[in-house]
């Protein structure tokens, strides 16, 4: 499957990164997106490495 | 035998306390609902031995109980269950937890009970509003449920017993983000994934398969992204956030534990085992059989790996995944999708894309992009 998006995929996933990356709106978005700890119900999540994540996310 | 694969992640084993259910999801795969048939004591404890006693399995793990209605048993049963496999365990002392994927119906004092005593983490199915959830989510006699579940939600909240929340969307939902939403909120229900109307087991048709499904998904996302973001903090939803972490760090080696063997491993109440997705045990293949590649009463669960049908379904399987990394670009976000997506729409595990890949990943992870792009890209300029 490529991707149904106007144009190339890598280099809009890459822009988008960018974004949420490089600037504090970016990261205050993360923030919004996702949650604090999760509730695990069909354990398809590492939440020990997306706490580890959130940790480092903050700390940026 | 295999090499163990490198994770993180943790085995979870899902185990069928009884295959029975009392209520009749117009788009349930489980084939056999009626059956009243519950684990034994003796299957329980061999179970718990070679789970626990496996040096195949990644540790902590968790043990769900789901495959029918796991609070269909009486409550005694997971008293004896728990006791069993804590005890069992005095000799390993790995590190285990329990959790419990229920319809919520039959949720009560002595289930809250149950779960605070053993700390159970429990997830509850509800597909938003009645008029939504009661379309597909009825009894034997065609009536809604979501009032019982609903009952099911207030003690778990009065309890202060946290809880997930899966909702299965139709087509038919994604007429309705708004209401989806606000009943959300309205209900204190935080954590929420949406599951897809898939083609599984002895459900054969899909809402999905219809053409502007992909473009009214990613608008019904995108609406709700909208709408919860007026509500910070009251609102996440699964399908963002898991993606949203490859989208921000990348993931060059993606995992997908329903394709990688003994990742997930389903035993149902008779001590039979499979692994890969749970929907497989639902599955019928002149060629794969009932996928039952093994059993846990009479076998080893190390056998697995010199079972025939287990040695098939997992060269075709890995045969599938390769073809996902070479083809798609949403591999890295996905990491080869669901055998039992691939399976019950084509009858094959080595192929690459689904109807289920295109709304549930590619869609999802379009509108996300689609939706940080939105929100941030002004304040670039």
């Amino acid at each position: 499957m490529t991707s149904t998006e106007p144009f190339n995929f890598c280099q809009r996933t890459e822009n988008v990164r960018q974004m949420l990356m490089s600037s504090k709106n970016g990261r205050l978005l993360m923030q919004e997106l996702a949650p604090a700890n999760a509730v695990a119900i069909d354990n398809t999540i590492d939440f020990s490495d997306w706490s580890q994540w959130s940790q480092w996310s903050q700390q940026q | 035998m295999n090499e163990r694969p490198i994770s993180v992640y943790r085995t979870l084993v899902v185990l069928q306390p009884t295959p029975f259910c009392n209520i009749d999801c117009k788009y349930c795969y489980l084939p056999d609902r009626k059956n009243p048939n519950t684990m034994s004591e003796a299957v329980i404890e061999r179970v718990a031995y070679e789970i626990l006693s496996s040096d195949q399995i990644e540790f902590p793990m968790v043990f769900l109980w789901h495959l029918g209605e796991p609070l269909a048993v009486p409550r005694k049963f997971y008293d004896r269950a728990f006791d069993i496999i804590s005890n069992v365990n005095k000799q390993f002392k790995r590190e285990y937890s329990h959790s419990i994927q229920t319809n919520g119906t039959l949720i009560n004092k002595v289930w809250i009970d149950l779960f605070r005593s053993y700390d159970v983490r429990v997830g509850l199915s509800i597909d938003g509003p009645e008029f939504i959830h009661d379309r597909n989510r009825v009894t034997r006699g065609g009536n809604g449920t979501h009032a019982e579940v609903m009952r099911g939600i207030k003690l778990l909240q009065d309890a202060a017993i946290p809880f997930g929340v899966i909702a299965v969307l139709t087509n038919f939902s994604l007429d309705y983000p708004e209401e989806i939403f606000q009943f959300f909120i309205e209900n204190g229900i935080d954590d929420v994934a949406f599951n897809i109307d898939e083609i599984d087991g002895v459900h054969k048709v899909n809402s999905f398969s219809d053409p502007t499904a992909f473009e009214n998904y990613k608008k019904f996302l995108l609406k709700l992204l909208y709408l919860a973001s007026f509500q910070p903090d009251k609102f996440k939803l699964r399908e963002i956030w898991t993606n949203l972490r490859t989208l921000s760090l990348g993931n060059k080696n993606p995992y997908n534990t329903t394709n990688q063997p003994l990742r997930i491993i389903n035993i149902s109440a008779n001590g039979d085992f499979s692994t890969f997705c749970p929907e497989l045990r639902a599955a019928r293949s002149e060629k794969f059989g009932n996928f039952k590649m093994g059993n846990l009463v009479s076998g080893r669960l190390v056998d697995i790996w010199e079972n025939p049908v287990f040695k098939l379904v997992n060269e075709e399987v890995q045969r599938g995944v390769k073809l996902c990394a070479e083809k798609c670009d949403y591999w890295q976000f996905c990491g080869g999708g669901a055998p039992s997506n691939k399976f019950f729409e084509s009858g094959r595990f080595d192929v690459t894309e689904t109807n289920t890949c295109r709304i549930h990943k590619i869609a999802t992870v379009d509108t996300l992009l689609t939706y940080v792009e939105q929100r941030l890209a002004p304040q670039q300029i």
